[in-house]
């Protein structure tokens, strides 16, 4: 089933060019287990308000946990670990995108789930 | 988890109203590392620390393009880029309105606030080794030359052994590359003075001036991944070798011996860091101990005893990129085969002079190499007569 996305998102979000989600996927986070706030996209934090609309309703991820852990060493206290996650078509879009490492992509999840359930696996 | 508190109070009077990023150098999520100008129309560089509760923390810094430039080459880490004589931890609201600010040091903030002194803006930016010389003489101020030579030549002596490993097992020996030259510059990319510290790394697209070849990016993937394996050696006191490939371990533990500080100089050990040790279990140090090691591990086993022996004719041809030359015109066997020598850096003088002068010499070395590439312990000119062991 096609993933579903929130009704308020901006026409064409996720872009047209996202692309299926399939296998695994690293995210960084501040708390171990992650909190709700972990995950929050820009948009849900109310950050950058200037930014790209649909941008900023996607949360950044890494297809190595190498590259994750690249962006912990950047931003060493607002990301101190990293969850993994199995993904697929069902849960959302993806797409490669401008980031601090070369495996960086948006991820525009769907509705019906939160990153707490997709990002299930701290490595 | 909460944001740091800051002892120091906040300033009255903010610095800057708004934080609108305009070039982002880094974007994670939302604008991570960006610029931005203040009122007055100064270029700052913030730098994102932390977040809680809708609050953003930044670290912020006047910066310039001379600055900026450096640091997107990685020529200067972010730490670094934001380490000026003015700064600001600035709390900032979603709108990117400042709520509050305080005028801080870059050394009032945790460790782990911002990124480690050798972490630069990307990782294909961050150097590849970082060799750190210690020893009772070596001091702010009385930094001996020789300490400066070493630690220079080390590293570039290790990667030319890899690199000629490499190249000799892709059987190119013969058939060289036109950028050669590519293959052996390492750019030294950080000094640090306090202790001395270099971080270098293989030459990029930027430093080249024009697309480096995928030939060239396996030929460093391959002697990074042999670097890893030798300093993860280094750390295992019961490890035979490096490699279950003979040559590939003869490679590395030569690499190894090339780096570890020697006897008799100022550096007694050296400290490495950098990307090929970013994986190890501890801090990385060679001491004398471990060219020592290395060494001995080379002379144990049987297949890397080499023969030690002389030839006498002249040195027709000469890489001074490779550190190779050719000997020729031998009357030592006449005709003898040409041989191919290799050499440390200490002999390029002597070498140049009798290429360049055309003299006949007697030199001597070990055959070392699966090739037959023999490694050159002495050179001297013919005339200065002595028992020569004929090559055959």
């Amino acid at each position: 089933m096609p993933p579903i996305f929130p009704d308020d998102w901006p026409l064409g979000c996720p872009p047209p060019d996202a692309v299926d989600p399939n296998g695994d996927f690293f995210a960084c986070h501040k708390e171990n287990p992650p909190s709700a706030d972990d995950f929050k996209t820009a948009a849900e934090k109310g950050l950058h308000a200037d930014r790209d609309p649909c941008q900023r309703r996607g949360l950044s991820v890494c297809r190595t946990a190498d590259d994750a852990r690249e962006v912990m060493r950047r931003f060493p206290r607002a990301f101190r670990y990293v969850s993994k996650g199995v993904v697929g078509a069902e849960h959302g879009k993806v797409k490669k995108t401008a980031g601090p490492v070369p495996s960086h992509h948006t991820f525009w999840k769907c509705q019906t789930l939160t990153f707490q359930q997709l990002l299930t696996q701290v490595v | 988890m909460a944001l740091w508190p800051i002892q120091s109070r906040p300033l009255q009077r903010r610095p800057f109203i708004v934080m609108t990023a305009e070039d982002v150098l880094l974007e994670f999520n939302a604008p991570a590392t960006f610029t931005f100008h203040d009122d007055m129309g100064t270029l700052m560089l913030a730098h994102f620390c932390d977040d809680d509760a809708g609050t953003n923390r930044y670290f912020v810094a006047p910066i310039n393009n001379r600055l900026l430039t450096r640091l997107r080459v990685g020529d200067l880490s972010i730490r670094g880029s934001l380490d000026q004589p003015l700064s600001w931890l600035v709390d900032v609201n979603g709108r990117g309105e400042v709520e509050q600010a305080w005028v801080a040091s870059i050394d009032d903030v945790p460790p782990d606030a911002l990124p480690q002194p050798d972490v630069m803006l990307r990782p294909n930016l961050d150097p590849l080794i970082r060799l750190r010389a210690i020893g009772a003489q070596i001091q702010p101020g009385t930094l001996p030359t020789s300490a400066v030579r070493q630690l220079v030549t080390s590293v570039e002596q290790a990667t030319r052994t890899l690199v000629n490993f490499v190249f000799d097992r892709q059987g190119r020996a013969g058939r060289l590359p036109d950028n050669l030259r590519d293959y052996y510059v390492l750019h030294a990319q950080q000094f640090t003075f306090n202790s001395f510290e270099v971080g270098f790394r293989f030459p990029s697209q930027e430093d080249a001036g024009r697309l480096l070849g995928d030939d060239l990016a396996s030929v460093f993937t391959q002697v990074e991944q042999m670097l890893v394996r030798g300093l993860e050696w280094t750390t295992q006191e019961q490890a035979a070798a490096p490699s279950s490939d003979p040559a590939e371990s003869e490679a590395i533990l030569r690499a190894i011996a090339d780096l570890a500080p020697r006897r008799g100089g100022a550096t007694e050990r050296i400290e490495v860091s950098g990307r090929v040790v970013r994986d190890a279990p501890r801090p990385i140090v060679l001491s004398r101990g471990t060219r020592a090691r290395a060494t001995r591990t080379l002379r144990t086993d049987p297949t890397h005893e080499p023969p030690f022996s002389t030839a006498r004719g002249r040195i027709r041809e000469l890489d001074q990129d490779r550190l190779t030359f050719i000997l020729r015109e031998r009357d030592d066997l006449p005709p003898g085969p040409d041989l191919t020598f290799t050499f440390e850096p200490e002999f390029l003088d002597d070498v140049l002079d009798a290429f360049s002068d055309g003299y006949r010499v007697r030199v001597g070395g070990q055959v070392s190499h699966p090739q037959g590439i023999i490694d050159l312990l002495f050179i001297l000119p013919a005339e200065a007569g002595g028992a020569t062991v004929v090559l055959r």
